[in-house]
């Protein structure tokens, strides 16, 4: 467990408890596109890293912890600095410049471009962002 | 779906201007879809008004932003925050041009494609991933610095199989008349048609697709 990723975390609780609050399945179904898509987004810093799977189970939402090192199949696996993460939930850095500046990876598993999948996840974080203001 | 790269060696000869004019004017008889691959610096979208909207799909395919009932218009300049420089790397930048070119449901008769300036990689790889299918406008000034930029592109059109349907001679009248006259026969040399358009300073506030009717009919 890498304990001064999760600190950092902790820094943006509230945000993230917020967003919690919100019923999460009407939210996505604002993104009839999030239904088949699924995500793995790696946080990392100077002291290792962590990994949280997020997608639909049938037609269930399903956010979980996973290993970092050996992650579930997602259409999409995202990389950024916690620091980044954090900045984006604080509405302090776009995600699109996030990812045009390189801060922020995207691959892809399900043989669409990477650019495809940034483009709609930027949309996505649009919504986070308007969400948490 | 016939692709059409309005082109240059050289940047600031007013590509985009002309390829949105172009764009109105075609979309006079057909359905155009309008393209801008200038990754780094977009403008083509402030021109058609373009603003950011929710992005959607049709089946796996992203669906372009209606203009009007006969232009869509796909390209990052609506998804990119006003005053953020585009720091993308070759890998990521040729990824853009395939999401762009072939996972965007175009339905145009048309692809107006809106290029970067000059003989450079992502250049390199929309002509690669055109497979030799596309038609070509290149623009220039007549002054001898965009003509030696302009002849290194010509020969990259030709070396992918482009038909480059004209040269364009843009803002012809605002050059030194003797070095304009210079610098267009070189190009007539080219064998394509040189076509010349005068310098208009209401295309900074409007589209006057009427000016650009010859481009549009050796295009077409």
């Amino acid at each position: 467990m890498n304990i001064t990723l999760k600190a950092k975390l902790l820094t943006v609780l509230p945000k993230l408890l917020a967003l919690g609050m919100r019923n999460l399945e009407d939210f996505l179904s604002s993104f009839p596109e999030a239904k088949t898509r699924s995500a793995v987004l790696t946080l990392y810093d100077e002291n290792g890293r962590m990994s949280i799977y997020v997608g639909f189970e049938g037609d269930k939402l399903a956010v979980r912890e996973v290993d970092p090192e050996n992650p579930p199949y997602a259409t999409t696996y995202m990389t950024m600095h916690v620091d980044v993460f954090i900045a984006l939930l604080k509405n302090k850095i776009d995600f699109r410049a996030a990812y045009l500046h390189d801060l922020v990876d995207v691959k892809s598993n399900d043989g669409l471009p990477p650019s495809y999948h940034f483009l709609l996840w930027a949309a996505f974080f649009d919504r986070v962002a308007e969400l948490l203001k | 779906m016939i692709p059409i790269l309005i082109t240059s060696g050289k940047g600031g000869v007013g590509k985009s201007t002309i390829a949105v004019n172009l764009a109105v004017a075609l979309a006079k008889h057909s359905r155009v879809s309008f393209l801008d691959a200038d990754l780094m610096d977009p403008v083509a979208h402030l021109f058609f008004n373009v603003n950011k909207e929710k992005l959607g799909e049709y089946g796996k395919m992203l669906k372009p932003l209606q203009v009007n009932e006969n232009i869509e218009f796909m390209g990052l300049g609506p998804f990119v925050p006003r005053g953020v420089g585009v720091a993308l790397n070759y890998e990521k930048t040729a990824d853009f041009v395939v999401t762009l070119l072939k996972f965007v449901h175009w339905t145009g008769d048309y692809l107006i494609v809106d290029t970067p300036p000059g003989s450079i990689d992502v250049n390199v790889k929309l002509l690669k991933e055109l497979e030799g299918r596309a038609r070509a406008v290149l623009v220039g000034e007549p002054h001898p610095f965009a003509l030696e930029d302009n002849l290194r592109m010509f020969d990259l059109l030709r070396l992918y199989d482009v038909d480059v349907r004209a040269v364009v001679l843009n803002k012809y009248d605002m050059f030194v008349k003797e070095v304009a006259e210079r610098v267009a026969g070189e190009y007539e040399k080219l064998g394509v048609p040189v076509i010349k358009i005068l310098f208009d300073k209401e295309l900074q506030v409007r589209v006057k697709p009427e000016l650009f009717k010859d481009v549009a009919e050796v295009v077409a």
